[in-house]
């Protein structure tokens, strides 16, 4: 019988074609919306798993956003003295504070990147987000001319990149975190606001910034057993010119909006999948009145009504799989661009692109698509079951 | 030994008026019997034949099929019965469209005996009906006679107890309409029984029996001993 149904699919090689290209393009709606769920969803848990820190200040600049700060790596020219440190030390609970200091590449010249990156100088001495990394690849501090680089972040000339005019040396790459780090060059603090300072465009910055160093954000990790909330409120009342943010907190804001966005999409999704039931139910119907007579062959000469029901079912099937594996494999290939064009968009951490998320994608589509063709094709296939098999015969012979 | 039995079956269809196209007929069709059935268009020959091979439920009577009352048989049983007892040549030809001629048969085949030593019978019913250049050809790709003979191959190749053939010479030119009839009697004196109906009586007179259908009544022309 799957013989039959598979010959049958192949002969009416447009109608199929046609099925084909609707299960397909459904497929490939919600792979690609079920894998940009799934890779937001697993950045978000590798952010809040990998950070480290419990609270995250910036200055008290608009610009500032700790969501583009812990989930993108967009470059952010924010500063505030790095007195304030020494302030927040003297708060009960806070075990450790890293400051951390902004800037970026430019484009534009030779052996520059493309596009800006951003450029993170971290404080070796009192550093705790980015050692665990730094151990595990045997990296040590980093001298004058050293760099590391995020996994998304191509070296050039080798192990040499040139930032601002000024040749680096890649001495290690980080693995990717599906975080803000994947994308940000490392370097050492001193090194990046003597590069930052060179700067002409941002000339105006160092000019507003007063006297004493710059930092642009501090990392902040709490004695164990203490509310974060606590900190944040003594943060908040100390008078400095900084925004406190938890990053459990970010992590859980941004949770909520995309769980919304999520439901929403969803909804979208389940709603073309029903427009595709919808319209293969017509297909199927049509295919089954168009194949009335042969149907009625088929009772005649010895096929069960249960056969004749598992046979339109299976041509169904085979048509939807094919159309479930191509619309998964395009949804798996279109994956990384569309990524791409939401984290330009978009705030977003997008985590890893990983051989278990396709194969976790091709499972939802194909498994989507047999639901669909099973879905689509039950009833015309009952009714094609039920036929009597002499109006089948003579009624298909006249129609 | 009986094959087939009708037993005061009736049968009517409402279009618009009240057709009764089987009027409390009765028919005895034995094993090696080559029984004929004539009638003007649009009789009930067609209808008949549907009856006897329980493709139609007659409205009264009783029809047995190897000495079983089909009333008392379920759909399961009755579909197994036509697949292993049944050799069905319709009047429009209906062949699977998807499977080439030899598929064709291969698959009617499949339905009774599984094994696969099934071709040399196959490719003896396709020469002796001309086709065997044709086998790999799909039906569309076939002339309406080359069809029709493919139609009557199905219907010999699992040696059925019963062939009903409806119009089975139409399209077909004198040779091959002769070469159908041989068949036939080739298939009766295997052991079964074909009941041909026909509006063209020039190939029936190799009938053993003989009958004519006017106005819902069966009327022997050539009466059973």
């Amino acid at each position: 019988m799957w013989y039959l149904a598979w010959r049958n699919t192949i002969r009416r090689r447009s109608q199929s074609t046609l099925t084909i290209i609707i299960t397909g393009l459904t497929i490939f709606i919600l792979v690609m919306v079920s894998l940009i769920f799934l890779m937001v969803r697993e950045g978000l848990a590798l952010s809040a798993e990998r950070l480290g820190a419990d609270l995250i200040v910036l200055p008290d600049q608009a610009e500032a956003d700790a969501y583009q700060t812990l989930f993108t790596a967009d470059p952010a020219n924010i500063y505030m003295p790095e007195s304030i440190v020494e302030e927040l030390l003297k708060i009960d609970g806070i075990a450790q504070a890293s400051p951390q200091f902004f800037t970026q590449t430019l484009t534009g010249g030779c052996c520059s990147y493309g596009e800006e990156i951003r450029l993170v100088g971290y404080d070796v001495t009192t550093d705790f987000i980015l050692k665990p990394y730094f151990n595990e690849q045997n990296i040590g501090v980093l001298g004058d001319d050293q760099v590391v680089i995020g996994s998304k972040v191509e070296a050039r000339l080798g192990n040499i990149v040139a930032i601002l005019g000024k040749p680096f040396n890649v001495v290690g790459t980080l693995y990717p975190t599906g975080s803000g780090m994947d994308g940000t060059i490392f370097i050492n603090i001193d090194v990046a606001r003597k590069l930052a300072g060179d700067i002409p465009e941002l000339q105006h910055l160092w000019k507003n910034a007063g006297s004493g160093e710059l930092i642009s954000s501090i990392l902040i990790k709490s004695e164990p057993s203490v509310n974060t909330d606590q900190i944040i409120e003594h943060i908040n009342q100390s008078g400095l010119n900084a925004q406190t943010f938890a990053t459990s907190e970010t992590i859980r804001n941004m949770k909520i909006q995309i769980n919304t966005i999520s439901a929403i999409i969803f909804s979208l999704c389940l709603a073309s999948l029903l427009i595709a039931v919808l319209a293969l139910v017509g297909r199927f119907n049509s295919l089954a009145r168009e194949r009335k007579s042969e149907i009625g062959l088929l009772r005649a000469i010895g096929i069960q009504k249960k056969q004749v029901f598992l046979l339109i079912v299976s041509e169904a099937w085979i048509m939807a799989f094919t159309g479930g594996l191509a619309g998964s494999l395009l949804a798996c290939i279109c994956i990384t661009p569309v990524l791409n064009m939401l984290e330009n968009a978009f705030v977003l951490p997008t985590g890893m692109w990983t051989l278990k998320m396709a194969l976790q994608g091709g499972s939802i589509g194909i498994i989507a698509a047999l639901l669909l063709g099973s879905l689509a094709s039950i009833y015309p296939a009952w009714k094609s079951a039920g036929l009597d098999p002499q109006e089948a015969i003579t009624q298909g012979a006249l129609e | 030994m009986e094959i087939c039995r009708l037993e005061n079956v009736s049968k009517s269809y409402f279009t618009g008026e009240k057709l009764t196209p089987l009027r409390n007929v009765d028919l005895v069709v034995n094993a090696g019997d080559l029984v004929s059935v004539e009638g003007s268009s649009g009789i009930g020959k067609s209808t008949l034949l549907y009856v006897m091979g329980s493709l139609l439920k007659a409205d009264q009577g009783r029809l047995y099929l190897n000495k079983k009352d089909v009333s008392l048989m379920t759909d399961q049983q009755l579909t197994n019965l036509r697949a292993e007892k049944i050799g069905f040549i319709f009047q429009e030809t209906n062949l699977i469209q998807a499977l080439t001629l030899q598929e064709n048969l291969e698959f009617t085949r499949s339905l009774v005996k599984k094994s696969k030593d099934n071709l040399g019978e196959i490719l003896y019913l396709l020469s002796r009906l001309g086709l065997s250049s044709h086998k790999d050809l799909l039906p569309y790709q076939l002339s309406g006679g080359q069809r029709r003979r493919a139609m009557v191959a199905r219907a010999l190749i699992n040696r059925p107890a019963l062939i009903l053939a409806d119009e089975p010479t139409n399209d077909l030119n004198e040779f091959w309409a002769r070469e159908i009839v041989q068949l036939f009697l080739e298939a009766n004196q295997q052991g079964s029984a074909v009941v041909i109906v026909t509006h063209n009586n020039q190939w029936t007179k190799e009938a053993s029996f003989q009958y004519r259908l006017e106005g819902g009544k069966l009327a022997a022309v050539k009466p059973q001993q």
